[in-house]
């Protein structure tokens, strides 16, 4: 039985006990909400930091590159890097590497720089040129590797989410919040859709491509087990392309064009950052 | 139903999505292009440009949700590989073959007509196919291979006395194929004994219906001192199976024996020890005579070494007169062309195997007879020191040309030629060299031509080489009227002899074009030209590395796409609970549309707790008008959903007719507790219910206020009917 009401009535607090209560409760939503601004400054300072900590060692690596200090500059570059991952410091990157005898990094940094921007053409040459120096080939990439390489790495993630959520919403929001149905609608909800599908090939290429990676030493044991004794298949030269397909311990099992096996882990970088998982 | 002017309840048409949406074809249509616009129709693009398209027929013209599962359907039927076709050696993936295995390419070498080639396999079973192919009939037609019969090695050192410091041939033979032999890289050699590694292949002969494989393993024994040498015996793998190779015996001895025989070896003859990466070198492989003086043919002979190709088709071979031994001879001399690909010492080696026939003395029963066998033997190893080109001052139009060349005037076929018509031009370039391999340089691209790739001259390498010059033709379109000049060609060669590259560019010839026919166009050729310069200016520009970039760039937080990230997923289920809430809450008022007397109760209780919260406060402040105001506000809005009216128009009796009925039911289901208790109950309701609407409107119009404390004696009765109008909402 429910209890009545004047007596419900009666057990809430006064009309000034309630104005506390509201107060108080508003108070702790605010200070959650302070809590939360606060962290997000203090995460954006942090990043500020890190950006001009970056843009330093940027800067004192080309300072080095200029002198033709080319070892202190691939270092600073790669610090620059880690820091920051761009376009431009990794470029700076692979060319500080060339010049320091360094193929693998060098070959590795400037994919990194297209994988980051395909619109570098400066990486793009490099990579030409140093293949062609270097008598190395290119990786073989499927065509829906092909197609992820037209855009940045994570731009197709987004398109594939907005695509797919306005679709979604177009699907939905004209019903739910009774709009008229109109041809713009009807248009822009097969557009995000054909957006959608259309970004597919490339979320498939980008997963398979960061499993891409280039062999980084000069002369790279492949192995037939994940030994240091075991069977020597192939010697890989610095740059050779090769695809990870699993990890075991310290060794990897790597897939290049003609050859195939197991090779020591930090000998070989990806794309996408794989070998840091 | 929708309800025009006249109020006319007419049914609605139903939509038809094709014919309303000419914007959604628009798009549709605008993807379409998009897709073909900026990429290139190349190989890797085409199966994108299949998919888009598929995607694209699918969403045009359909509803949205239709158009997920149609382009869903497109696409497993897209990915699906279709069936196997006719000299596919993968599979197909959306028509681009998928191939890992490097076709196989047989490159038969010339070789004297009584012997097979050494790489024959196992033929296959005979067809009576008419359509098998003339090559695979020809394969079938030769005799099988024996593998069967037993492996059974000798070795033997050939002389079996030699001098000190003298070379013998250690040879190992058996009757298995070489690819089948799992050799050792070296046997186990005596001490004092130096061993050095020479040719090995494989010979096939006749035996009956099937041809058998000898398979000669050599290696060059010398030693610093006398004594006997004994190579133990070992055993190695034919087949799968263990073979046991004998042990050999060589005697050195010193002085060294007049009569010994000398190990059989083949003469490499290489013009100079200094070559240049790419230039082409004559060897010649020289079969010495035998003890008698006679021609000994050499057969299978092969040029081995790393670093290097040999050119088949340049072979030649003939017999020729040296000098050997102080006296000329007649001797089997094979020629080819050898081509260093890397710089540094490379070293060369020739084999072959050689007739040498043997006079059986007679026999009691057989006549004397000649029995011929054909020993591996190979020659001395050659060291070449081959240098890399320079890479400095290469001059345009290097297409690799290596020798001592030059150029004849070039020929035009006319000098007068209207715009828009094509004229050769043909180039002689005469020398020693690498002339059958030579690549025609493009004349310099031009705005007022049209040129295409030269055509190579076609005679056969072999011809070319021996007659010393070769022509190539470029065909030249003129573009604009006038007198003028042909575009040059840019031309240059590498002289081994001077270390230079020497300039051999073509001049322009003077040509007289006359303007095109009345009524002809040259169409899109401004447009062609510049294309074509830019390609070629893109093409011949040597790639060198970039400078530094001076900004960072577009950076990332991390190199790991967003999709591998773990937080990526759920940061979708956001949208996805915003698009459940709408939906859900589109149903719910739905639902509520459907049932209005919910939200209209919903907002009669919440106004009648309001008019009691000001009721009790007024009850507290002794404020009777405010009480009596409350209290009829109260009562007004806990009867108005039953009305069903708005709350301000109901009157005294729309209120006494919205009492609760439940005393009239429980009497009328014969539930009541007293004979009068229900009827008494609901008649005190309705007298308080009298007397404050009587209170009210004595106060409202007749200005006379209530009694105060009549009044808020009233509150418990007030409140409890109010509980009870509360509990009925």
């Amino acid at each position: 039985m429910k209890t009545p009401l004047h007596q419900r009535e009666q057990t809430r607090p006064a009309r000034g006990q309630g104005d506390l209560a509201a107060r108080a409760l508003s108070c702790g939503w605010g200070f959650i909400a302070t809590a939360l601004v606060a962290l997000g400054i203090a995460a954006l300072k942090v990043e500020a930091e890190e950006s001009d900590t970056a843009g330093a060692l940027f800067r004192q690596g080309r300072t080095a590159y200029e002198q033709a200090q080319y070892a202190a500059a691939a270092a600073l570059f790669q610090d620059a890097a880690q820091r920051e991952p761009g376009a431009g410091a990794l470029l700076n990157l692979g060319n500080a590497a060339w010049q320091n005898g360094q193929t693998g990094p060098a070959i590795l940094a400037w994919e990194r720089a297209l994988w980051i921007d395909p619109r570098a053409e400066a990486a793009r040459n490099n990579l030409r040129f140093a293949r062609q120096r270097a008598e190395l080939e290119e990786p073989r990439l499927t065509w829906f590797e092909v197609c992820s390489t037209w855009l940045p790495f994570n731009a197709w993630a987004w398109v594939a989410g907005v695509s797919l959520w306005a679709s979604l919403a177009l699907l939905v929001l004209p019903g739910a919040l009774r709009w008229r149905r109109s041809d713009a609608q009807q248009a822009l909800a097969a557009a995000a859709v054909a957006a959608f599908l259309l970004s597919l090939p490339g979320m498939a290429g980008i997963h398979t491509r960061s499993r891409l990676g280039f062999i980084q030493p000069k002369e790279a044991a492949l192995r037939l087990t994940p030994t240091r004794e075991a069977q020597l298949l192939a010697r890989l030269p610095a740059g050779e392309p090769a695809r990870l397909e699993v990890r075991k311990g310290d060794y990897a099992y790597i897939r290049t064009r003609h050859a195939a096996g197991w090779i020591r882990a930090e000998e070989w970088r990806g794309l996408g950052g794989v070998e840091r998982r | 139903m929708r309800c025009d002017s006249s109020c006319n309840h007419q049914p609605l048409k139903p939509r038809n999505p094709r014919k309303d949406a000419p914007a959604q074809r628009w798009v549709a249509a605008a993807l379409f292009r998009l897709g073909l616009g900026p990429f290139e129709p190349g190989r890797r693009a085409v199966p994108f440009l299949q998919f888009a398209r598929c995607v694209v027929l699918a969403t045009a013209g359909l509803r949205p949700s239709r158009a997920w599962l149609l382009a869903g359907a497109l696409l497993v039927s897209a990915a699906r590989a279709p069936a196997a076709q006719p000299g596919q050696t993968g599979p197909l993936i959306l028509g681009f073959e998928i191939t890992n295995a490097p076709p196989l390419v047989a490159t038969p070498a010339a070789r004297p007509t009584n012997l097979v080639p050494a790489t024959a396999v196992a033929p296959p079973a005979a067809s009576n196919d008419p359509a098998v192919d003339p090559l695979v009939a020809l394969m079938i037609s030769q005799p099988a291979i024996d593998t069967l019969s037993p492996v059974v090695a000798t070795a033997e050192f050939d002389p079996p006395v030699v001098g000190v410091g003298q070379v013998a041939v250690y040879r190992v033979m058996m009757n298995a194929l070489q690819e089948s032999v799992d050799w050792p890289a070296l046997p186990a050699v005596p001490p004092g004994l130096e061993f050095r590694a020479g040719g090995r292949g494989t010979l096939l002969r006749g035996a009956g219906a099937s041809l058998v494989p000898d398979t000669t393993f050599l290696y060059h024994a010398q030693a610093a001192t006398s004594g006997v040498y004994q190579v133990p015996g070992f055993v190695v793998t034919a087949y799968g199976r263990p073979v046991a190779v004998p042990s050999a015996t060589l005697r050195v001895v010193a002085p060294p024996p007049s009569n010994a025989a000398i190990a059989p070896r083949l003469w490499l003859d290489v013009p100079g020890r200094e070559f240049y990466v790419g230039q082409s070198i004559p060897v010649r492989v020289i079969t010495p005579p035998g003890p008698d003086g006679s021609v000994r043919v050499a057969s299978q002979i092969q040029v081995r070494g790393d670093d290097f190709v040999v050119d088949r088709s340049l072979m030649m071979q003939r017999v020729e007169n040296v000098p050997v031994g102080g006296r000329t001879q007649p001797v089997y001399v094979y020629e080819t062309v050898a081509t260093p690909i890397r710089s540094g010492t490379v070293v060369l080696a020739a084999q072959g195997f050689v007739s040498s026939p043997r006079v059986l003395p007679p026999s009691a029963t057989n006549p004397a007879t000649v029995v011929v066998s054909y020993p591996l033997v190979d020659s001395e190893p050659v060291s070449l020191t081959v240098r890399p080109l320079p890479r400095e001052g290469v001059p345009p139009g290097f297409t690799g040309a290596i020798g001592t060349f030059k150029v004849d005037p070039p020929k035009l076929t006319t000098n007068r030629v209207r715009a828009g018509d094509p004229v050769q031009l043909s180039v002689t370039v005469r020398g020693v060299g690498n002339l059958e391999r030579l690549i025609p340089p493009s004349p310099v691209a031009s705005g007022d031509w049209q040129s295409f790739p030269a055509a190579p001259d076609d005679a056969q390498p072999a011809l070319v080489r021996v007659r010393g010059f070769t022509t190539f033709t470029n065909t030249l379109i003129p573009l604009v009227a006038g007198a003028q000049t042909t575009p040059p060609i840019p031309f240059a060669a590498f002289d081994p002899r001077e270390g230079r590259y020497v300039d051999l560019s073509v001049p322009g010839v003077e040509i007289f074009v006359e303007p095109a026919p009345p009524g002809s166009t040259l169409t899109n050729a401004a447009a062609l030209r510049l294309a074509r310069t830019n390609r070629r200016a893109a093409a011949e520009a040597p790639l060198t590395l970039s400078a530094l970039a001076t900004t960072s760039g577009p950076a990332v937080g991390s190199l790991v796409p967003l999709q591998q990230r773990a937080w990526f997923p759920l940061f979708q289920i956001g949208p996805l609970a915003a698009l459940a809430a709408v939906w859900a809450w589109a149903r719910r008022r739905r639902f509520l549309e459907e049932n209005p007397g919910i939200l209209v109760r919903r907002r009669a209780r919440r106004s009648l707790r309001r008019h009691r919260r000001e009721l009790r406060h007024a009850a507290e402040q002794q404020d009777a008008s405010a009480f009596l105001t409350h209290a009829l506000s109260a009562l007004r809005e806990a009867c108005a959903p039953w009305a069903p009216a708005d709350p301000h128009a109901l009157v005294c009796a729309d209120i006494l007719a919205g009492l609760p009925p439940q005393a009239a039911a429980e009497t009328k289901a014969g539930l009541s507790t007293g004979p009068g208790r229900g009827s008494a109950e609901t008649a005190a309701q309705a007298t308080l219910v009298r007397q404050l609407f009587t209170a009210a409107d004595a106060w409202r119009y007749g200005r006379r206020e209530p009694d105060r404390v009549a009044l808020l004696a009233l509150h418990a009765p007030v409140d409890c009917l109010l509980e009870e109008l509360y509990q009925r909402l």
